[in-house]
């Protein structure tokens, strides 16, 4: 007896339900990002809740209680629309699942008669039988739930896909060589625009100066007047702007970036705790090569040495909470590494954005004495708030509303009595 | 860190699901119960169907009976879908409760744990391990716990029907799965020492791809071209991780293969039971084939049982232990009682000692703040000026000797901790991803937040929530990610200001509180503060020695201790310390 029409027909049948598997794994995918909205936030709540970071305000201010009901509530609104979802899915896949066992009985029904004729034996028709039950039952548990698995992950793919295809750093369309000599470095912003992407305020608005030769610059002004956005684009972090910066009168959008940043040494305000060995936290990022001796050197530099000495482990310890062993540090001492750093990988530009925000004052002018004397032949840039450190600079920068509004040695802007006067008035009032 | 591992995980767990949705949790459990009985019932029709068609071929049973009987096998198959469906779907619903209330409980534990535990590495390989627990739990409620439920109905379901058959058939079952429960012992011990190395090799991967990833670090990261060094230290630990996995997961796959050969041998012996039954007419043909038809689905299930389920319970049975290591750890007294509202605060020879350290943060501090005054700390990087604040907060408490607010010592009481009237602005300051309003009354937020009581705050800091920037006045959302505007570091401190004034406080504790403002900011800040140190006692730490000249008393600290105290014309004549900081500072603005 031929029985080949039976297999069309299960595999026909098959097909609606293949389809919905299909769809309801995508479908599965999107409200899972959709609850993902409510999901990364109740995990920032969660951060909140349970960092290092947040105790001490989570002790004095003793908000946990209520933050945890929000957490719960926002949790609750992403685990509310799985559940919908997979009620949603069950019922299709259910329904259409009964469909397909209905075939399997009519096919069942239909080896009754020749099996009454004798045209199939018993054995045949049992074991016949027993194929299209157990084929039934993969079809209906394992199949639907692997396509369903299939769908869900090709959206994840997708996701992946996506995140390959960002954009690199734009390519640099004509790598330049940048011609330079110990003495003779410059970086210059013509009419540089900036806003952030998505904003229409104006970081920077049609700034230009040129800082040359191997003197030291300060830039000063109010809390969001653009200083610190002028210092990411000169590294060439952001290249979203309009006009031009041009390092020793090349166009930083040409230089490579390695190159680029081998041009400057930053110390960032908002300076990164590398929770490294002690070693590896001065070496990071340094091509050349660097002997203990020289680490040493910088170490006393920054004040460190005594310090780094009286540990067990010396250069080789770990920093901060990563490790079993790790030390933690002051903000301090962090902020020492992070100069000395700086000061060993000895490039031609120094930027230092608020360097010493977290030294007591002692510190804070060995500091500044340091940089004096290791920058002597280096173009400097400083960003600062405290204005009596930056007297010395040959030329200070102010900079209101993304634009530079005064420029002068300390003695010529004093006499314009302008903004800068306003604001060094103002803090040499605490001090006399 | 005491952790207590005898408690039994699978009764604790079971227990939490129970408290999260009684009802959902009994009728899953009766579902599955059914579930399983269900997908043996299959054989029993299956028996029935085939046994009325052997009689069709004998013509001693009409063809309307044998469709009778394959109806009702069409039936309890479509019977089966549904309890199948519901009796997977609803375990679902279960574990997005459990994991839910378990992360609640664990959120709500840590609020009460000595701070302490915060200075100390171990509580956060804890707190990661939890996250791993908790996906643990989710599953093993999900797919674990419920399925075995109704894989053990089902096994129930057939060693009585084939008990009813023939009871030697029933050895069978017995002989195969013996070996399996054997690997699954010798695995989870295997797994579980896994766990404990894989716990610290995530942490260290999750550090390692922030430093190249995260908004914070990336700039730094980038300027240093330090990416590769990231790249290949993630990339030499996840060597190390994937080389321990895969030794874990090659033993374990050798002890599975042995089991699987055992098992095979099994499944030869019930055929040939069943062959011997069937010609020695212990039981009929169509008994014969619906059982020989379901042998194979009874191998599979003894074998996701065994080895998928059990599987699982044993991988993830370590996995949440650090759940329940967490919730059981020492809870500090809860500062909840009564609330003092006087600002005399009297240090009585307080030493402190962060622990695991050799020497003491603090030693033997004496002092005496007035009601109302203000005290300025001052002292070089690391000499202790934040660890006593923290002291004098409440926040750690001292390892001797008492700190009294009105001669109460805040750190006693059996049950509860008195009430601090204290509020702070600390010098890591959170930016919390929120709106402006809750940014501020999060200070104080166990009242519904006052409107106007926040616009005054924000007054007072010189922020207008009008300010064009927060295009949705208070309620605009102070985050990138979630919503619309990042703030300068400037807007963020005085945001932090704000907040700290906030709250109800007779004490305010300013930690270096303008770092990131500029000067003529500055200035109106410190001026501000003048004003609020009016109406409260005050103790400001800073580095900026001009800000001394608010307070009515200054303490010089150096090496964990109060080396001088007075005025701050009484310290530049008799503390030469102090005299060289000041001169440090104050000589560039002569």
């Amino acid at each position: 007896m031929q029985s080949w029409w039976i297999s069309l027909v299960i595999a026909i049948s098959i097909i609606p339900l293949l389809f919905l598997s299909l769809k309801s794994g995508k479908s599965n995918y999107e409200a899972f990002k959709f609850a993902n909205q409510f999901q990364r936030y109740s995990d920032y709540l969660k951060k909140v809740l349970t960092s290092r970071d947040a105790y001490e305000e989570r002790t004095v201010f003793q908000f946990g209680d209520e933050l945890n009901k929000k957490w719960e509530t926002e949790v609750l609104k992403a685990i509310n629309i799985n559940i919908k979802q997979q009620l949603a899915n069950f019922v299709k896949v259910r329904a259409s699942s009964i469909v397909t066992i209905f075939i399997a009985v009519l096919i069942s029904a239909t080896f009754l008669i020749p099996l009454q004729s004798g045209s199939l034996t018993i054995g045949m028709f049992m074991s016949l039988i027993t194929a299209t039950f157990n084929f039934v039952y993969i079809v209906l548990w394992e199949l639907t739930e692997v396509t369903k698995q299939i769908a869900h992950s090709k959206e994840f793919l997708f996701d992946i896909v996506s995140f390959f295809k960002l954009p690199n750093i734009v390519g640099k369309v004509s790598i330049q060589k940048v011609p330079w000599h110990t003495n003779d470095i410059s970086v210059e912003f013509i009419n540089v625009s900036f806003s952030y992407p998505g904003t229409d305020i104006k970081i920077l608005n049609n700034v230009s100066f040129k800082l040359d030769k191997v003197k030291h610059y300060a830039f000063v002004g109010a809390n969001g007047a653009g200083k610190s956005t002028i210092i990411k684009l000169m590294l060439g972090l952001f290249d979203n702007y309009s006009g031009t910066i041009l390092l020793n009168g090349v166009n930083i959008k040409n230089i490579d970036n390695e190159i680029l940043n081998n041009f400057f040494s930053v110390v960032f305000q908002d300076f990164t705790r590398f929770e490294l060995s002690i070693g590896e936290n001065l070496k990071l990022g340094n091509s050349k090569q660097t002997t203990n001796e020289e680490l040493i050197s910088q170490l006393e530099n920054v004040d460190m040495l005594e310090i780094v000495k009286s540990l067990p482990k010396g250069l080789e310890t770990k920093l901060g909470k990563l490790y079993t062993n790790s030390i933690d540090i002051s903000g301090g001492q962090w902020q020492r590494i992070a100069i000395a750093r700086v000061l060993l990988k000895d490039n031609a530009i120094y930027v230092l954005d608020e360097p010493t925000a977290a030294l007591d004052p002692i510190a804070e002018n060995s500091i500044y004495e340091l940089f004096r004397k290791a920058s002597n032949k280096k173009l400097t840039l400083f960003v600062t708030h405290r204005l009596g450190t930056i007297k010395l600079a040959d030329e200070i920068l102010v900079l209101n509303d993304g634009q530079i509004v005064e420029k002068g040695s300390h003695k010529e802007l004093m006499k314009q009595k302008g903004q800068y006067y306003k604001m060094y008035e103002s803090q040499r009032g605490w001090y006399l | 860190m005491k952790r207590d591992t005898k408690q039994n995980i699978f009764f604790l767990l079971v227990k939490n699901a129970i408290e999260c949705t009684p009802i959902l949790f009994f009728i899953a459990l009766i579902l599955n119960i059914v579930r399983g009985c269900s997908i043996g019932i299959q054989t029993l029709f299956m028996q029935s169907f085939f046994e009325a068609a052997e009689k069709l071929t004998l013509n001693q049973q009409s063809i309307i009976g044998v469709l009778q009987t394959l109806v009702a096998l069409g039936i309890a198959y479509i019977v089966n879908q549904l309890i199948n469906g519901f009796g997977a779907f609803l375990p679902n619903i279960i574990g997005y409760k459990l994991s839910w209330g378990l992360q609640s409980k664990i959120n709500k534990k840590l609020q009460k744990i000595p701070s302490i535990e915060f200075e100390n590495n171990s509580i956060f390989e804890l707190i990661n391990q939890t996250e791993e627990g908790i996906k643990a739990a989710q599953v093993f409620i999900q797919s674990t716990a419920f399925a075995i439920t109704m894989y053990l109905a089902y096994f129930l379901y057939m060693t009585w029907y084939l008990f009813t058959l023939n009871p030697i058939l029933v050895f069978s079952i017995l002989i195969i799965s013996i070996p399996s429960i054997f690997t699954q012992w010798i695995k989870s011990t295997l797994y579980s020492d896994l766990e404990d190395d894989s716990a610290k090799y995530r942490r260290h991967l999750n550090y390692y791809s922030a430093c190249v990833g995260s908004k914070e670090t990336c700039k730094e990261t980038r300027t240093l071209g330090a990416n590769s060094f990231f790249i290949d230290l993630f990339v030499s630990t996840l060597k190390m991780f994937n080389k321990k996995y895969w030794q874990t997961h090659r033993k374990a796959g050798f002890y599975e293969a042995l089991t699987k050969l055992v098992s095979v041998i099994g499944y030869g012996v019930i055929i040939f039971l069943l062959y011997r039954s069937v010609v020695s007419g212990f039981i009929t043909v169509g008994a014969f084939a619906a059982v020989f038809s379901s042998i194979d689905g009874m191998f599979n299930r003894m074998n996701q049982l065994v080895m998928t389920h059990m599987g699982t319970m044993a991988v993830n049975y370590r996995k949440m232990d650090s759940i329940f290591q967490l919730l059981s750890m020492q809870e500090d007294i809860p500062r909840c009682g009564k609330v003092i509202k006087d600002k005399m605060i009297h240090i009585k020879e307080v030493s402190f000692c962060y622990p695991n350290a050799s020497s003491n943060a603090l030693n033997n501090i004496n002092a005496l703040i007035n009601p109302n005054e203000t005290i300025a700390i001052v002292g070089e990087n690391g000499s202790g000026k934040t660890t006593l604040v923290k002291l004098l907060m409440g926040i750690f408490t001292p390892v001797s000797g008492e700190i009294l607010y009105n001669e109460i010592n805040i750190n006693d009481g059996e049950t509860s901790k008195p009430q601090l009237p204290i509020s702070a602005v600390f010098q890591k300051f959170q930016k919390y991803e929120m709106s402006l309003l809750e940014n501020i009354a999060i200070s104080n937020s166990i009242i519904k937040p006052k409107i106007t009581e926040v616009e005054q705050c924000l007054e007072r800091v010189d922020i207008s929530s009008n300010l064009c920037i927060f295009t949705d006045g208070l309620n605009t959302m102070l985050s990138k990610e979630f919503g619309s505007i990042d703030l300068s570091g400037g807007l963020w401190q005085r945001i932090a200001i704000a907040r700290g004034i906030y709250r109800d406080h007779s004490v305010i504790v300013l930690d270096e509180p303008t770092a990131a403002i500029d000067p003529i900011e500055e200035t109106k800040l410190f001026n501000k503060f003048a004003e609020i140190c009016k109406h409260s006692t005050a103790i400001i730490v800073t580095h900026r020695l001009g800000s001394v000249k608010l307070a009515d008393r200054i303490f010089v600290m150096r090496k964990g201790e109060i080396i001088a105290q007075g005025t701050h014309n009484e310290l530049l004549r008799k503390c030469t310390y102090y005299e060289d900081m000041w001169n440090a500072q104050a000589q560039w603005y002569v």
